[in-house]
C-alpha cells in the first residue's frame, strides 16, 4: 500500500521538498556540507529549506515529505534500470533520513563498482564524491545519523578504494594526511554523538589498515613517518579524551592506540598525563577511571606501570583518609581494587624499551 | 553485587498498582502496529520491518497471547521477504542480509512453519542455511552481514542462532567461530564487534549466547565479566550498556540475560530492575519505552518483557536466555529430528 497521494497539496509539497533537498546536494557534490534538522519553532521563509552557504537547515516535516517522494522514485526507478541516475539522486535524501537503509547504501556501492568496471576514467572522482557525501551526513549535527553502523561501514568499504588512490603519491604524505583527516572526522562525529561506537570502530578499522600496509613488503617513503604519526594521534586523542572525560569510546580508542606506540616510555607518558589530570581535577568520571584501571592492570606499560599504580594508590588512601569516602561509588577506590584483582603478570625481562607490534593474546 | 532475584509469586491481579504489567494494553499495542500503514512512521521503519515482526511476535508469546497476530498474514509477509538465494530482506524489495534472515528464521520457528517453507520453496530450509553458512569468513571464523563484507559478532551470533534452530549448525565451522569470539575478548572482561573493539553489553550478549550454543561458556572469564556487567545497574534500578550511558530498558535484556548465562543474575538487584522495567510502560496506549516517560516502540517492548520473564515476573511465558524466544519454541526446534 502506498502513502496516500490523493491529497494534491501534500503531493506538491513532497515534490518541492524533494527537489529542494536534492538540488542542494547536487550543487554541493564536491563539498562537505553541514545539515541540521530545524526545531518546529524555526521555519524557513520559503517553507522548505534554510540555506547559508554550505549549511542547510531542514524542518523535520520537510525531510519526511522529501523522503516519501525519494522512496517512491527510488523503488520505481530501480525496477526499470538498476543503475538509474534518478535512483542515485533519490538515494541521497533516503540515506539522510534513514541511514540504516542498507538497500539504498548497497545500490550506491554497486554503482561505484559499475563505474570502476565500465567507466574507469570517472572512478576516482566518483569515489571522492562518495566520501564527501558520506562525510556530510556523518559529521553533521544529526544525532541518529552520526552514529549509523550502516554509514560507517559504507565508509569503511570505501576505504578499500580510497587507500590505493592515496598511495599513488609515492612519498605517501597523502596517505598519512588522509588518515589524519579521517580521524578528525571521527572526532567531529564523536562530538555530535557522544560514545559513538561505530565512529570509533571505523577509527580502529582505519588504523588497522594503515598498520597492515606498514607491515607489508612495499618500500614507501611514508613508512618513515609512521611512528611519528601514531605518536601525534595518541597525543591528539589523549587531549580529546580529557576534554570529553565521560566518553568511554574515546578512552577505549586511546587504549587501542597505546600498545601501537613503539616505546614503553611514550605510552607511560600519555597515561601519566591522564592520571595527573584525574588527580589534579579530582575527576569522578567513571569512563576515565575505567580507562586508567584497565590500562594500568594490563601489561602494555611494562614495569613503567608500577610508579603510576603507586601514585593512584596513594591518591586513593589520601582521599579515604581526608574525605572518608569509602562508598562503593568511589571510582578511585574501585579502580585501585580492580587493578589489585586483575593485574596481568609481567614477563621477567625488564630489558626492552621498544616492543614489537602487539599480538592478540 | 547481591540481593533478590525478583518479586513475589502472587498472581498479577494481586500486584500493587506500580508493579502491574498491562498485558492487554501491550497486546493491543502490538496488534495495532500493522494497521498503521497510513502513518509515516510505518514507512520510515521499513528497513527493519521483518525485525519488528519478530519483536512483536515474541512479545506476544511471552505475554501469553501467541495467536494475537494473524498467522497467515505473518507468513505471507515473511515469505515476501525471501530471496532466491535463501536470504531474507527487511521488507519486499529490500536486499537480503543476515539480520533480517535471522529474524525470518526466528519467526518461522515460533510459528512452527518450516513445513510451510518447504512447501513454498522446496529445499527452502537448506537454501537459507546455506545462505547463512556462505557468509562465514573461512579465515577468521567470523561472519559477514552480506556480500558487502561488514563483520560483526552480532552476525556470528545470528548465524549460530538461526542455524541451530534449523538443525543446520553442521554447515559451518563452529570451532573457528568460537576461536574468533576468543579473539574478541577484551582485557576489561567484555567483548566487542571484532578483535580489539570496545566492550558493549549488546556485543557481550551476542558473544556469550554464541558460546552457549557452541557449548563453550567455559572459555569466559566469568568473574571479571560478571563484575563489568553488574556495574551496568544504576541508582534508578535500570541498566545501561556501557559506562556512563543512560539506563535503557533494552539492556534489561542484554545485560540481565548475559548475567543469567553466567549464572550471576543475582549480582544485580532484580527487584529494582523489575520496578524500573514496569515504569517504562505506557499504561494508556500500551508498549514500553527506553526509559520512563519516553515514546514506546516494539523494540523496547519485547526486550523489557523478555527481561521481566527472565526475572520471573508472574504470568509470563519462560524466555530462552540464549535465543530471546519462548523456551517452548526453542526446546521444540532444538530437539526436532529433521
Amino acid at each position: 500500500m502506498e502513502p496516500d497521494e490523493r491529497d494534491v497539496s501534500s503531493s506538491d509539497l513532497q515534490d518541492q521538498a524533494y527537489d529542494a533537498l536534492s538540488e542542494f546536494f547536487s550543487v554541493h557534490e564536491d563539498e562537505v556540507v553541514e545539515i541540521e534538522i530545524l526545531p518546529p519553532a524555526i521555519q524557513p521563509t520559503d517553507g522548505l529549506l534554510m540555506m547559508d552557504g554550505l549549511n542547510v537547515g531542514v524542518p523535520k516535516k520537510i525531510l519526511v515529505l522529501a523522503y516519501v517522494k525519494a522512496r517512491q522514485l527510488f523503488f520505481a526507478s530501480i525496477q526499470v534500470d538498476g543503475t538509474s541516475l534518478q535512483a542515485l539522486d533519490a538515494s541521497r535524501v533516503m540515506l539522510l533520513f534513514d541511514p540504516e537503509h542498507i538497500t539504498v547504501a548497497n545500490f550506491r556501492k554497486r554503482r561505484i563498482l559499475n563505474i570502476k568496471a565500465e567507466a574507469p576514467g570517472q572512478f576516482i572522482q566518483v569515489v571522492i564524491r562518495e566520501l564527501v557525501f558520506i562525510n556530510s551526513i556523518l559529521t553533521s549535527p544529526l544525532h541518529r545519523q552520526s552514529k549509523s553502523p550502516t554509514l560507517w561501514h559504507h565508509r569503511a568499504w570505501l576505504l578499500g578504494m580510497l587507500i590505493p588512490i592515496k598511495l599513488i603519491d609515492a612519498s605517501g604524505e597523502q596517505l598519512l594526511a588522509f588518515a589524519r583527516a579521517e580521524l578528525d572526522a571521527v572526532l567531529k562525529s564523536g562530538e555530535w554523538h557522544p560514545k559513538n561506537y561505530y565512529a570509533w570502530q571505523y577509527a580502529r578499522r582505519l588504523l588497522t589498515r594503515v598498520e597492515s600496509l606498514y607491515a607489508n613488503d612495499s618500500d614507501h617513503a611514508w613508512k618513515a613517518s609512521y611512528h611519528e604519526f601514531l605518536a601525534t594521534c595518541a597525543s591528539l586523542i589523549r587531549a580529546w579524551c580529557c576534554l570529553n572525560p565521560s566518553d568511554i569510546s574515546g578512552w577505549t580508542f586511546l587504549s587501542f592506540l597505546l600498545p601501537r606506540l613503539n616505546s614503553l616510555t611514550s605510552r607511560r607518558r600519555i597515561v601519566q598525563q591522564v592520571l595527573d589530570y584525574a588527580i589534579n581535577l579530582q575527576a569522578k568520571q567513571e569512563s576515565l577511571w575505567v580507562f586508567l584501571r584497565t590500562v594500568l592492570a594490563d601489561s602494555i606499560l611494562g614495569h613503567e606501570r608500577d610508579a603510576l599504580i603507586q601514585l593512584l594508590h596513594n591518591f586513593q588512601k589520601e582521599r579515604a583518609g581526608a574525605v572518608r569516602d569509602v562508598s562503593p561509588e568511589n571510582c578511585v577506590m574501585q579502580a585501585d581494587t580492580w587493578i589489585k584483582s586483575y593485574s596481568k603478570e609481567l614477563a621477567e625481562s625488564r630489558s626492552s624499551q621498544t616492543l614489537p607490534n602487539p599480538s592478540r593474546s | 553485587m547481591a540481593l533478590v532475584s525478583g518479586p513475589g509469586r502472587g498472581g498479577m491481579d494481586s500486584m500493587p498498582a506500580e508493579m502491574r504489567l498491562f498485558v492487554d494494553k501491550h497486546v493491543r499495542y502490538i496488534q495495532s502496529l500493522d494497521s498503521r500503514k497510513d502513518e509515516l512512521e510505518y514507512w520510515l521503519t521499513e528497513h527493519l520491518r521483518l525485525n519488528g515482526l519478530y519483536w512483536g511476535l515474541t512479545a506476544l508469546h511471552l505475554l501469553g497471547h501467541p495467536d494475537a497476530l494473524p498467522r497467515h498474514e505473518l507468513l505471507e509477509f515473511v515469505f515476501s521477504c525471501l530471496h532466491e538465494n535463501g536470504g531474507f530482506g527487511a521488507a519486499p524489495g529490500h536486499d537480503a542480509h543476515m539480520l533480517y534472515t535471522v529474524s525470518g528464521v526466528q519467526i518461522l520457528a515460533t510459528l512452527d512453519a518450516f513445513d510451510e517453507l518447504e512447501k513454498r520453496v522446496p529445499g527452502g530450509r537448506m537454501k537459507t542455511g546455506q545462505y547463512i553458512a556462505d557468509l562465514q569468513d573461512p579465515e577468521t571464523g567470523t561472519f559477514a552481514g552480506d556480500e558487502w563484507g561488514e563483520r560483526d559478532t552480532r552476525f556470528l551470533y545470528g548465524a549460530l542462532n538461526a542455524l541451530s534452530l534449523m538443525g543446520l549448525l553442521h554447515l559451518v565451522n563452529v570451532d573457528k567461530a568460537v576461536d574468533h569470539i576468543q579473539t574478541c575478548a577484551n582485557f576489561d572482561g567484555g567483548y566487542g564487534t571484532s578483535p580489539g573493539a570496545e566492550s558493549h553489553s549488546g556485543q557481550i550478549f551476542t558473544c556469550l549466547a554464541a558460546l552457549s550454543i557452541a557449548g563453550r561458556l567455559d572459555l569466559v572469564e566469568q568473574d571479571k565479566l560478571g563484575a563489568w556487567l553488574s556495574e551496568r545497574q544504576l541508582k534508578n534500578g535500570g541498566l545501561n550498556g556501557r559506562p556512563e550511558k543512560k539506563e535503557d530498558v533494552c539492556y534489561s535484556w542484554w545485560v540481565a540475560t548475559s548475567l543469567a548465562m553466567l549464572k550471576k543474575l543475582h549480582w544485580i538487584d532484580g527487584a529494582k530492575l523489575t520496578a524500573f522495567i514496569l515504569q517504562c510502560q505506557d499504561p494508556e496506549l500500551g508498549g514500553l519505552a527506553d526509559r520512563p516517560g519516553d515514546m514506546v516502540d516494539v523494540f523496547h517492548t519485547v526486550f523489557g518483557i523478555a527481561g521481566l520473564s527472565l526475572l520471573q515476573y508472574p504470568g509470563l511465558a519462560e524466555v530462552d536466555p540464549v535465543y530471546c524466544m519462548p523456551r517452548a519454541v526453542t526446546a521444540r526446534c532444538l530437539s526436532r529430528q529433521w
